[in-house]
């Protein structure tokens, strides 16, 4: 299997000791990152088909369901790559600020829902056309001094707690967190599906446990540099408040002042009710607040048929009676006014502009409200839908409709191989017919390996079911341009 | 992670085996709809292949008391079997029984009923001799 | 994600401090996202001089996802199921997070007030309410009496 995804894990992460040296390497070293995965996905694509075939871990079977069992695993590791690549894209890692926020969530809602495109939203946030995830207050008041607001926000962590006591993870072995693979943490005498299940199950734990020692890394270097900036900062007192003699940081912590004038004007947000430093995102539509953290939230239904109202008394419907092309997902409405289409824009703060393309944080010095009139001035706010972060809303679409194709095209086939006369009728996999992708439920209903099945009616059955597929598919075609908007 | 009450796991597994998510190879559903403490439950289990069950549906009682998702649900045949964890004379599955002495609260009644069409496959139990079919405790 | 939300604190102060007439929701000590709800029947309705239980769950995705509400008493209503389950958009497919735990039971004492046939979850209560609306209502005012009568105080 190689040491291609070994490195992954070495390089991020376990002994994290990357010098934050400042912005744009950091942002470099982002990026490379990304290219990286992209990379290795890449070469994995291409070597391990090769790979699989010489390891010859698979060599009982004939060679052609070698090579389909093998594509397939590639591609489940290719999956569990990208969800890794999403996971740590979602660390908040303290020298990733603008204007005194960060790029990554606190983390209010669930990990499985922060299913958004993270390079779109750290994009956006870095050019200032969305709020940064600020980190939240649990609650303001009025009457704290500078000096105890402060305090509190130095008290803030990067990322909220963890839930260590998931019951789901309590009894799932996990292994070297640092090797790639864990095929050895698999009871091999399981069916193969039990394998793959708890395949699926080792790779959720290992990636929790995975995100709360990246996060920790991170809020150990944060919290590092915090003391380390502590003293730099009594040591910079008593050089006064002359900049140019202090002692340079090079780090990524906000001033008092920035941390003041941040959190002494916020307010709450009217869905998660945590306090924010102002500015907000605004509802288009009708101009409410909305923190970055609860707008990443808002996407399109899950797609679905038109009307489903998910009565729960309702006679069982089965999906496969329905016409995939029907499923439909409609983009999300506004959660304040329901106006449909729901988008946000964002005027980025005019008193700062610090951290990713900005002054370093730790240089920050209030000044007293600019009187100047820069409203005209002002570049006209972008609106950002809830697309827009969920770039991926029609592939989805597209794969569940072609999923119920598949599974009503194998009901079909199950349907018309019961109704034919012949007991031993032996449904012979399907292989050779291209375009018919035949899942194994299917031909899981053989019983005798004899085809004593007569010609006519085993082109039939694959006729009735290319035909409905390609049925389907032009039905899709045509369909897709009425119901997709463009 | 939050826990669900009661009643509201229930009305979740209610409609999962209301609408046919769930495999094939068993059902479940209130024994009587008007019950809103959805305590009695039915099962069925479809005898698995290979073995003395095969082709055979097994009927069960489930009662989920008060305590249920936290403590496990009382299970009775009511189709004869003869399997070790079923009492001979009352059909119940006994307590035991490794699913149910070892119960989680992730655990639901479609995993029982799994569980238990498993043990009815397994090497030490498919070849038992089974009563007749149609029999009830 | 490891303590309740600051969200759900708050709405529950807030419902204890400044509840909504006719209505109390009250968290179980030992889960503080499930609620025990009383709702009393809407004055000129079927339902009038009864008090109704009902539970309600925030679950893990709230307020993403809606909160789950159930009637515990028993009531002849068209949208209401023998379960207890009740029909409501808000509850489903017109959930929005900017909605919460007091608009959801506000929203149901309306539901009390203006039954809606035309898109039943009981099927044969919204019959019954269709073709013999005095009939069902009484019926609805007997099982009022019968299941939801108050507490003396």
């Amino acid at each position: 299997m190689g040491n291609v995804p070994g490195k992954i894990d070495q390089e991020d992460g376990y002994n994290d000791s990357r010098p934050n040296s400042s912005h744009s390497a950091s942002s470099l070293a982002d990026k490379q990152y990304d290219d990286e995965i992209t990379s290795r996905v890449r070469t994995r694509h291409t070597t391990s088909l090769v790979n699989n075939i010489l390891s010859g871990n698979n060599t009982r079977s004939r060679a052609s369901s070698n090579i389909s069992g093998s594509s397939r695993r590639k591609t489940s590791r290719e999956k569990e790559l990208a969800k890794e690549a999403h996971a740590k894209q979602l660390v908040v890692r303290c020298n990733e600020t603008v204007d005194g926020g960060f790029l990554a969530p606190f983390g209010c809602y669930s990990f499985e829902k922060l299913d958004y495109d993270t390079t779109v939203i750290k994009n956006l946030i870095t050019k200032r056309k969305l709020a940064p995830f600020y980190t939240p207050l649990q609650d303001f008041d009025e009457s704290w001094t500078r000096d105890e607001l402060i305090k509190i926000v130095d008290g803030l962590p990067l990322h909220d707690t963890f839930d260590e006591k998931l019951e789901e993870f309590e009894d799932v072995p996990i292994g070297n967190l640092r090797k790639p693979t864990y095929n050895d943490l698999i009871d091999k005498s399981l069916s193969k599906k039990e394998q793959r299940r708890m395949h699926a199950k080792i790779f959720r734990a290992r990636l929790y446990k995975k995100r709360i020692l990246w996060q920790e890394n991170e809020n150990e270097s944060f919290l590092e540099k915090k003391l380390e900036m502590r003293q730099l900062g009594n040591k910079a007192n008593s050089f006064g408040d002359d900049n140019s003699n202090r002692p340079k940081t090079n780090y990524h912590l906000p001033t008092d002042d920035l941390k003041y004038t941040l959190y002494k004007n916020g307010s709450e947000c009217p869905i998660c009710f945590l306090y924010f430093p102002e500015p907000f995102n605004y509802s288009k539509c009708c101009q409410q607040p909305i923190c970055t953290e609860c707008f990443v939230q808002i996407k399109r239904a899950d797609p679905h048929f038109p009307h489903d109202d998910v009565d729960p008394t309702d006679p069982p419907t089965n999906d496969n009676e329905k016409d995939p092309n029907l499923l439909t997902s409609e983009p999300a409405n506004c959660p304040y006014c329901a106006t449909a289409d729901f988008s946000i824009t964002y005027q980025p703060p005019k008193n700062r502009k610090t951290g990713l393309g900005g002054i370093s944080p730790d240089i920050y010095v209030y000044k007293v409200a600019t009187t100047e009139k820069t409203n005209a001035n002002q570049p006209p706010a972008s609106v950002i839908t809830s697309d827009t972060i969920r770039p991926s809303w029609e592939t989805k679409l597209n794969k569940e409709r072609s999923r119920l194709v598949r599974r009503s095209a194998n009901a079909t086939a199950i349907h018309i191989s019961n109704r034919l006369i012949d007991p031993n009728h032996s449904s012979r996999r399907n292989t050779g017919h291209s375009g018919t992708p035949i899942q194994e439920e299917s031909t899981s209903t053989s019983r005798s390996p004899e085809p004593t099945i007569n010609e006519i009616e085993d082109q039939m059955v694959r006729e009735a079911i290319r035909l409905s597929l390609e049925d389907q598919d032009n039905q899709k075609k045509s369909k897709n341009k009425t119901i997709l908007r463009p | 992670m939050s826990k669900v009450p009661r009643n509201f796991r229930l009305l979740e597994e209610l409609e999962k085996g209301e609408k046919g998510f769930g495999p094939e190879s068993c059902s479940y559903g209130l024994a009587d709809s008007d019950d809103i403490t959805m305590t009695k439950w039915n099962g069925t289990i479809l005898g698995p292949p290979h073995s003395n069950h095969e082709n055979r549906i097994y009927s069960l009682s489930i009662e989920c008391g008060p305590n249920y998702p936290d403590s496990p649900p009382k299970v009775t045949f009511i189709s004869k079997i003869n399997l070790p964890c079923v009492n001979q004379t009352t059909g119940e599955v006994q307590t035991d029984f490794h699913t149910l002495r070892d119960w989680k609260r992730a655990y639901t009644m479609e995993t029982l009923l799994l569980d238990l069409r498993k043990e009815m496959a397994t090497p030490a139990n498919k070849k038992l001799r089974q009563p007749k079919e149609g029999e009830t405790f | 994600m490891a303590s309740l939300p600051k969200r759900i604190i708050k709405e529950t102060e807030k419902l204890v401090s400044d509840p909504v007439p006719g209505i109390t929701a009250e968290p179980h000590d030992d889960n503080l996202r499930y609620f025990q709800v009383t709702i009393e029947g809407p004055e000129q309705s079927p339902y009038e001089d009864g008090v109704f239980k009902l539970e309600l769950f925030l679950p893990d995705d709230y307020p993403m996802e809606a909160p789950k509400v159930r009637f515990l008493t028993k009531i002849y209503h068209p949208n209401i199921d023998r379960l207890g389950r009740i029909c409501l958009d808000v509850l489903k497919t017109n959930w929005s997070p900017a909605l919460q735990i007091r608009t959801v039971l506000l929203s149901i004492q309306a539901l009390l007030a203006s039954p809606n046939p035309n898109d039943p979850l009981a099927n044969d209560v919204a019959e019954d309410w269709i073709k013999n609306e005095e009939g069902a209502k009484a019926k609805a005012r007997e099982w009022t009496k019968l299941y939801a009568k108050k507490k003396p105080e």
